[in-house]
């Protein structure tokens, strides 16, 4: 009866036998990182952050190699609307920064150095080629003298 | 012919590789990280983003990035990005790199509250898909 007993309490059920299997398969580096993550939950006050950090360790127990599948950023289908719409804003912008640059008879590469951009940089946003990045439109509005929302409307100064 | 194979070369590069003599990086982006892209980002916002991303081409050359908000974290990197199309969204991008295949690979789309430190709990899930990543691509 003692054997019985003995034997029963020396096997894992079902549910427990799962847990340590899926953290025994881990690699050293992510049962480390299982670990932290327990502890980080434990210690979090914040309900969001917990759900957060409950979805990482989720994804590191359990995660599929599906998760880690790559594709070119070029392959990436977004509607033909929404490219259409960049493209209308970035020539919108574009003729915003060629328009203020010649009221100040600025040459590309006064404007560049001015604004500390590459000259480069200020002919592909000229040219349409490049969209305008928060930190481009806050150098730029300085150097030409506007304010952000002049250069690109969807600021709001 | 060496003028030839010359000219070919920068054909294929394409304009923001006017980058004479320098190698392109690909840029690829994880089917996770693209999944909370579409989350945090309508269509337009989410194409905006990605016109972004894409020049990490040139990740590197800190000459033709010099207008991206770009920090190191650990063994990978954060791009900032917040206001005007994006609106309200501060956004963060989290990427690491191949070296042997010159890849950069996106880890992570990340909508951030403040403008604090990353939390714990994200670096710990990128460099977990970074490593996951690389395994894989060793395998």
């Amino acid at each position: 009866m003692s054997m019985t007993t003995s034997t029963k309490r020396r096997r894992l059920a079902p549910g427990q036998k799962r847990a340590i299997d899926c953290i025994l398969r881990l690699r050293l580096s992510q049962q480390e990182r299982v670990f932290e993550l327990v502890d980080l939950f434990r210690k979090s006050e914040s309900a969001a952050e917990r759900v957060e950090i409950a979805a990482v360790l989720a994804e590191v127990l359990f995660g599929g190699p599906e998760a880690v599948v790559a594709t070119p950023i070029d392959a990436e289908q977004v509607s033909e609307k929404a490219r259409q719409a960049l493209s209308t804003h970035r020539d919108y912008v574009a003729k915003q920064i060629r328009k203020r640059r010649h009221q100040l008879k600025m040459t590309q590469e006064e404007l560049a150095e001015k604004a500390g951009l590459p000259q480069s940089h200020i002919c592909r946003l000229e040219r349409g080629q490049h969209a305008p990045t928060h930190l481009t439109v806050e150098k730029l509005a300085r150097a030409l003298d506007v304010r952000m929302s002049d250069i690109d409307p969807s600021f709001d100064d | 012919m060496m003028r030839k194979q010359r000219k070919d070369d920068g054909q294929r590069r394409g304009d923001t590789a006017r980058t004479a003599g320098r190698q392109k990086r690909k840029v690829v982006i994880l089917n996770a990280a693209k999944r909370e892209g579409h989350k945090i980002l309508r269509d337009f916002r989410y194409e905006y983003v990605k016109a972004i991303v894409k020049r990490l081409e040139g990740f590197g050359h800190e000459h033709e990035l010099s207008d991206l908000r770009i920090e190191p974290i650990e063994d990978f990197w954060e791009l900032k990005e917040k206001g005007g199309v994006l609106g309200k969204i501060n956004l963060r991008i989290y990427f690491g790199t191949v070296p042997e295949d010159n890849e950069v690979v996106v880890a992570m789309a990340y909508k951030k509250e403040d403008d604090g430190r990353v939390p714990r709990h994200i670096v710990i899930a990128v460099q977990n898909r970074l490593e996951e990543y690389r395994t894989g691509k060793q395998q």
